[in-house]
């Protein structure tokens, strides 16, 4: 999000989605790799640890998706944003308060979208 | 001493499948469901009527509409079938293999994560409905969105094959049939099913499965909840006894037989190959069904299955449970072979009576009814809507854009209700033709034609690096393949050596050129995908045309309140009449 974003192409490459590669990639070497827990011990609350590693990468998936959705999410509303107020070239304020206001209108699209989308079901 | 802490019994009767006669009640308990579900089945068709009803949007995605709790359960109801309640379980009264459903259901949400905000936008962005649409207009090229809608609608089959199987365990274990010497006295509980899975699709169609789908998902959850947490405390010692009164067949003093506690065989060879390919290419597989696209297709916004993935991670976790139903029935001396090794038992040489016997013995007769009423309403219900989605496939895909594109709605009505009973009956010439003894096998083999596609329309999302050509090409070769290594492989019993089935007995082949075994599926997809990059070269070279893409790169990420969406597109004719009709 550096203020000379918006006159380019973004980059392709971001920190947001450096960390959602690593949530979708984890879970399949700590399933999919068999062997790192292919073995009887130690047991846990009576389950081998063949059973409990995979029961447990279903909850650390379910928290990895959650955690890869928030960061791409506020990254697509951001950069929308961005390309909303280079269209309307209508920037009044200084380079360096742009990157503030456009993290607040973000903030606020993303609460009315939660908002629209629970009014719905 | 191989059990340091022997493992105490549990005080489950274990009777033979099918010794008593019909048991009323449960009988009477699955009756009432069934016709319950039928009636809200047409009463929710009266009460959902949209104001555009005759738009195919409306009618087959629920006008795009679907935020995230109803979304939550429509493709849940993808993962809840009698492949849960069943197959999986049966394949746990085998040794801990069978756990490989569980990692499957893991790595199937990052690799929805990564590719369908794409597919939902450029559908709604192009009015696609099925993946063949969407193949052919990236593509250009008719012949590879015949080639995916042909391979969608056959693909179909065995999975719905599978639901008829789990019809089929409950009905066997209540006491219909399967006693007889006859054929038709020993599958009369499956075409029972199948009559039943004909009159209900007739029935309700794809109108109200919505309202059904709560049902389903209530009984479900109830069973769900009732079974693992009420069965294990019928067993002194919790889970550590269920593990190990599985591993030693129910005897408490019993050596651990290998491949329970870990899928370490006999001699020591691990299993992790198969078990990772499995996993792999199942989930590959599940999202290119064609109905499991209505459920993703249907939803509000490119993000709400995203949004929901954290939330859909509860069935992996749910299933996982179920799927150790399995070696509660074992654990509580279920099994599916005799004294001397021979196939029987008590499960009658079927490991897919192992859920529903186990039922049977631990409810009373009231709730073992609810939970076969639960097992059989949540088989019918994806089971019809698999065979509806499939022969829309085959109606809007292949016989108006191929065999009569001047077909009248009325015509294209028709033609869908003769597909989906044709469906049907391919599905039950799978169970009739291949062993009911496997059924995990139905879906797995299945999966081994519908992943072929996974390159045309997954890689297609990105890139379209692809020659239309060789994409095509690609696909064939997979699929000839897979059905040629499946074809070759016979079942022989592990324990008798005596083959106990000539074709189709196994998805697990050896790899040529190695020294590894791995799911067919995968092996044909990675020979698909290796054709399909050479020809591209070649075509390349050749400068053959590559046909013209309809779509653009800014396509694939359109989101819900974009101006230049278009409407919902014009109806499709046909359906509005089936609809009518039905």
């Amino acid at each position: 999000m550096s203020e000379n974003e918006q006159s380019t192409r973004p980059p392709v490459v971001t920190p947001a989605r450096v960390i959602a590669a690593i949530c979708v990639v984890a879970p399949f070497i700590a399933v999919l790799y068999v062997t790192i827990y292919d073995r009887q011990k130690p047991e846990v609350a009576g389950f081998p640890f063949f059973f409990w590693w995979q029961l447990l990468w279903v909850a650390i998936t379910a928290g990895l998706m959650g955690l890869a959705y928030y960061v791409v999410r506020r990254e697509e509303l951001a950069r929308k944003a961005a390309t909303a107020a280079v269209e309307s070239a209508d920037i009044t304020t200084s380079e360096s308060t742009a990157g503030t206001a456009s993290t607040e209108s973000t903030e606020s699209t993303e609460s009315s979208t939660d908002e629209e989308e629970g009014d719905s079901q | 001493m191989s059990n340091i802490l022997a493992a105490a019994p549990s005080d489950i009767p274990t009777p033979t499948v099918g010794s008593h006669g019909i048991n009323q009640t449960e009988l009477a308990v699955v009756v009432v469901f069934f016709l319950l579900v039928s009636v809200l089945g047409f009463l929710a068709a009266r009460w959902r009527k949209a104001a555009q009803a005759n738009h195919l949007e409306e009618w087959g995605l629920g006008g795009r509409s679907f935020g995230g709790w109803i979304t939550w359960f429509l493709l849940g109801g993808d993962l809840y079938t009698a492949y849960t309640f069943v197959a999986v379980p049966a394949a746990l009264v085998g040794g801990s293999f069978g756990f490989f459903a569980v990692p499957y259901t893991i790595v199937v949400w990052p690799l929805v994560f990564l590719f369908l905000p794409r597919l939902w936008s450029v559908s709604r962005k192009h009015g696609y409905v099925t993946p063949s649409d969407f193949v052919r207009g990236r593509y250009g090229s008719r012949g590879l969105g015949l080639a995916v809608a042909i391979v969608g609608v056959v693909a179909t089959m065995p999975y719905i094959a599978l639901q008829l199987v789990g019809i089929q365990a409950c009905l066997d274990v209540i006491g219909i049939g399967g006693k007889g010497s006859s054929t038709f006295a020993k599958d009369l509980p499956l075409f029972i099913a199948f009559a039943v899975l004909a009159a209900f699709t007739y029935a309700s169609g794809l109108r109200a499965p919505a309202v059904i789908a709560f049902v389903k998902d209530f009984l479900i959850y109830l069973v769900i909840v009732v079974a693992i947490v009420y069965i294990p405390t019928r067993f002194v010692g919790g889970w550590h006894s269920i593990f190990h009164l599985a591993a030693t067949n129910g005897k408490p003093n019993g050596a651990a037989r290998p491949g329970f506690l870990s899928l370490n065989d006999s001699a020591g060879k691990t299993n992790a190959f198969p078990y990772a390919t499995l996993a792999l290419g199942s989930a590959m597989a599940l999202f290119m069904y064609p109905h499991a696209q209505i459920g993703v297709l249907s939803t509000k916004s490119r993000n709400t299955v995203r949004k929901n993935l954290a939330g859909l991670s509860i069935y992996s976790m749910v299933l996982g449970l179920i799927a150790l139903l399995g070696y509660m029935a074992v654990a509580a001396g279920f099994g599916i072979r005799n004294k001397d090794g021979s196939l029987g038992g008590n499960l009658g040489g079927n490991p897919q009576h192992a859920v529903p016997a186990l039922f049977d013995a631990v409810f009373p007769s009231w709730f073992a009814g609810v939970a076969f009423a639960a097992v059989a309403v949540g088989a019918l219900v994806p089971a019809a809507i698999m065979s509806i989605a499939a022969a829309n496939l085959f109606t809007r895909n292949i016989y108006v854009d191929y065999i009569k594109p001047d077909a009248t709605p009325h015509q294209q009505a028709n033609m869908s209700k003769a597909v989906s009973l044709l469906v049907k009956f391919g599905a039950l010439v799978f169970v009739l033709g291949l062993d009911a003894t496997s059924a995990i096998n139905f879906q797995l083999l299945g999966g081994v034609l519908i992943v072929q596609t996974f390159p045309a329309i997954v890689f297609g999302l990105f890139k379209r690096w692809f020659h239309r050509w060789a994409l095509l090409t690609g696909l064939i070769v997979g699929v000839v393949y897979g059905m040629l290594t499946a074809y070759q492989q016979d079942k022989i019993d592990p324990v008798t050596h005596k083959m106990t089935q000539t074709h189709f007995g196994n998805q697990i082949a050896h790899v040529p050129g190695t020294h590894l075994s791995a799911y067919i599926g995968v092996t044909a997809l990675v020979l698909n995908l290796v054709v399909a990059v050479v020809l591209t070269i070649v075509f390349r070279v050749l400068k053959v045309a590559e046909g013209v893409d309809e779509t653009r790169p800014i396509d694939y990420t359109a989101d819900e309140g974009d101006a230049d969406l278009p409407e919902l597109i014009e109806v499709e004719p046909a359906l509005a009449e089936l609809q009518k009709s039905a």
